[in-house]
């Protein structure tokens, strides 16, 4: 836990003040027309769907999977096809 | 200097204490924390399945764990300005942009998610009237951000593979160090 505690509470401190800085920034999306114009089209908020079934949770946890997993999965293809590229012009380089 | 004394520290640590507890472990404290932030993730993420009142309360607990990460890459964020000025590999650079658009998203989503909520300001009775944009922002980049974790983890997959196994062994004088993320920054 050492590692967690080093000097946890002004670095803390610092990553809460810059995340607020940024906050401030990222709240005055408010303010642009992008912002008035979804405001003024929507219609009024929809009451979320209250009841929590097995089957709800069951495909919550299944979206979550599949949302993360298949991009995931899409930049390992990525990494590894840049790779193998990469040692392929190394040899072809020294041959 | 600090930071390089810090490392070397570290490093011993990871050395010498190599069968001890995970909490004498950079990477294995690391591992332990990651994986209650990938939890607590999950968790957020599936408002529907935890009803709304449950998803405000364990976001706001899920700020803890998020800070224990960037806590733990403290030396990696200090050197990221440097980062950029000298020469770097493209997967570090990708990495190093990856993670603030991440972060920046992750902001978002959690201002946002404030910006919406329906039972913790009402609860601290702070009159709150809810505009769709930030509906919109928080459902929108609150789905983008899983996404996003998995370009994260599979831009990390090499250390997680060998930190798995590290954990899993209790032989870890045999099995190669975890590819520490402090050491691909140097
Ligand atoms: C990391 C942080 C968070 C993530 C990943 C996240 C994610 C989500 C997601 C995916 C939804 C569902 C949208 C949908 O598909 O219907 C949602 C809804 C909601 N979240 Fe969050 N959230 C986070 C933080 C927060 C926080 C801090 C609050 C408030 C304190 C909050 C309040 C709400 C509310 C009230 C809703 C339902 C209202 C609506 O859909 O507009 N969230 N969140
Ligand atoms: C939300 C769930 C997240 C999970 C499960 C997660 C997981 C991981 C894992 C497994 C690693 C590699 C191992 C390590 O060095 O610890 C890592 C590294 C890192 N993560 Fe995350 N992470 C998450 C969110 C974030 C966010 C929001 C940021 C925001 C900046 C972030 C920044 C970093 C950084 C800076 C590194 C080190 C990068 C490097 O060495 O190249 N992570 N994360």
């Amino acid at each position: 836990m050492k590692f967690v505690t080093q000097d946890w509470i002004k670095r803390s401190a610092i990553i809460m003040l810059v995340s607020v800085f940024f906050s401030i920034f990222l709240w005055s999306v408010e303010l642009t027309q992008w912002a008035g114009l979804i405001n003024a089209n929507s219609p009024e908020p929809h009451g979320e769907p209250k009841a929590i079934g097995l089957l709800v949770i069951a495909i919550s946890f299944l979206k979550i999977t599949i949302l993360t997993l298949v991009p995931a999965l899409i930049c390992y293809g990525i990494t590894r096809v840049i790779n193998a590229l990469k040692r392929y012009v190394k040899v072809a380089r020294t041959a | 200097m600090e930071q390089t004394k810090n490392d070397r520290e570290n490093n011993q640590t990871q050395r010498s204490l190599q069968n001890k507890s995970w909490k004498d472990d950079l990477s294995k404290t690391r591992f332990v924390m990651n994986l209650w932030l990938l939890v607590g993730f999950v968790l957020v993420c599936a408002p529907r399945a935890t009803g709304i009142a449950l998803h405000e309360w364990l976001s706001v607990v899920f700020i803890v764990p998020l800070v224990i990460h960037l806590l733990l890459h403290w030396d990696w964020l200090k050197a990221l300005p440097k980062k950029f000025v000298g020469k770097l590999s493209g997967e570090s650079r990708f990495n190093a942009i990856w993670d603030a658009l991440f972060y920046l998203a992750m902001l978002m989503v959690i201002l946002s998610g404030f910006l919406v909520s329906e039972v913790i300001f009402p609860l601290l009775g702070i009159p709150l009237e809810i505009l769709p944009v930030w509906s919109k922002i928080h459902h929108d980049l609150g789905n983008l951000l899983m996404p996003m974790l998995g370009i994260h983890l599979a831009m990390h997959w090499p250390w997680i593979k060998s930190m798995t196994k590290r954990m899993l062994t209790k032989k870890t004088n045999q099995i190669a160090d975890g590819i520490s993320s402090n050491e691909v920054v140097k």
